[in-house]
């Protein structure tokens, strides 16, 4: 039946410890268990102070997004037996570029600021009740829009990105790609508000296309991409003279200073 | 907490979160080394224009052509093979970003990148061909 694995997982709580320290815990897995299952077990049996964030365990909440083996994933997504090394290891720590609040939890809120500044909801032209104009979506542009609206939200792609590891003020994937969503929507008419914080040196145009994004995304959505189209639309406004040039930097506060 | 447990010290662990080698990818890399080389030709090209045109070693047509002369000697053959492969990995891997700029091939990065180094290759093995008679090894 099962086996052992030792699950060797960060646990850092600023409030008491001087820095991260490593523990060990053997976990009884079962084939086909998930790293989450595994922590869940610790958790209840082995040590009640362990923190890690997990919700739905299935893939759709987005919250056990976690460094797994030096790569970040979700843990209710990744099987014990696909990543556990063969001395029976699994090796686990927050995500990275968000600052560390206990053991596998980080602090979101710079990931959620900068969502939120991309402004990305629909933004009709005139709004109307939906008895005036029905807001339907064509088939073909749903199919485009699709992909990128399958973001969960688990920061994996923030994680990731080497760009939001070296400047905590680029606005990060997420929010790019989320912005994709809602300016190549036909319905939608919130260029002029968004062309601030995407056509900026914080914005789109921090991207470096390292792709790192798009290989991590566990829900497969081809993130560089839809950016790339950003930038391309970005250009095509300033060319027609729709927008003028943008250059001051949004601010963004960073992780360290958001610390309560 | 007597089921096993071990704690140890914070062996690699560092106090915020960082980035580190693990998240280097084919795409990461091959933006990490055409920073690199960008820099490598930048400095290259103040080097080349400083010994070009410096007045300090050189006051005359003679001491142009000596200057020139020792710059077509063995190491400096061997450096300009060197320079190659840099100017070689920008210019490629550049061709490989602007037709993601122009949103070409970009479902298909990584076969970009080690076709485009297969063809950095072969051109580097001609130009092996071309150099390294006049290096006298």
């Amino acid at each position: 039946m099962g086996s052992d694995v030792l699950f060797q997982v960060m646990r850092y709580d600023p409030r008491r410890d001087v820095e991260p320290y490593w523990a060990e815990y053997p976990v009884a897995v079962d084939d086909g268990d998930t790293v989450l299952m595994g922590l869940m077990r610790i958790r209840e049996d082995i040590d009640g102070s362990l923190a890690f964030r997990a919700s739905c365990r299935s893939g759709i909440c987005g919250s056990d997004g976690m460094v797994i083996n030096g790569r970040s994933r979700l843990a209710c997504k990744t099987q014990v037996a696909a990543v556990v090394s063969d001395r029976g290891r699994v090796v686990l720590e927050p995500l990275r570029n968000l600052r560390y609040v206990k053991d596998l939890v980080v602090d979101q809120t710079p990931f959620w600021q900068k969502f939120r500044r991309v402004e990305p909801y629909l933004m009709p032209e005139e709004p109307r009740s939906a008895a005036e104009r029905p807001m339907v979506l064509p088939q073909a542009e749903f199919d485009r829009l699709s992909k990128a609206s399958d973001c969960i939200f688990c920061e994996i792609c923030y994680s990731e990105c080497p760009i939001n590891g070296v400047d905590r003020g680029f606005l990060g994937p997420q929010a790019l790609i989320k912005a994709f969503r809602f300016e190549f929507d036909p319905r939608d008419d919130g260029a002029a508000a968004r062309y601030a914080p995407l056509s900026n040196v914080e914005g789109a145009w921090r991207c470096r296309t390292t792709f790192n994004c798009t290989d991590s995304c566990p829900k497969g959505i081809p993130i560089t991409e839809g950016i790339q189209r950003l930038k391309r639309k970005l250009v095509g406004e300033l060319l027609s003279g729709m927008q003028p040039a943008y250059r001051t930097p949004m601010p963004v506060e960073s992780p360290e200073e958001t610390s309560s | 907490m007597d089921q096993g447990i071990k704690v140890r010290p914070a062996t690699g662990l560092k106090r915020h979160p960082a980035q580190t080698l693990a998240t280097y990818r084919t795409g990461t890399w091959a933006w990490m080394l055409h920073r690199v080389t960008g820099l490598l030709v930048l400095g290259y090209l103040y080097f080349h224009l400083i010994v070009l045109s410096s007045d300090v070693w050189m006051s005359g047509p003679a001491d142009f052509n000596r200057v020139v002369g020792e710059l077509t000697s063995p190491p400096f053959i061997l450096a300009d093979l060197a320079l190659f492969v840099v100017v070689l990995y920008h210019a490629l891997n550049g061709i490989r970003i602007m037709l993601f700029d122009l949103g070409y091939g970009i479902h298909r990065q990584r076969e970009w990148f080690w076709g485009l180094m297969a063809v950095g290759a072969l051109l580097m093995v001609a130009a092996s061909a071309a150099l390294l008679p006049l290096a006298h090894l």
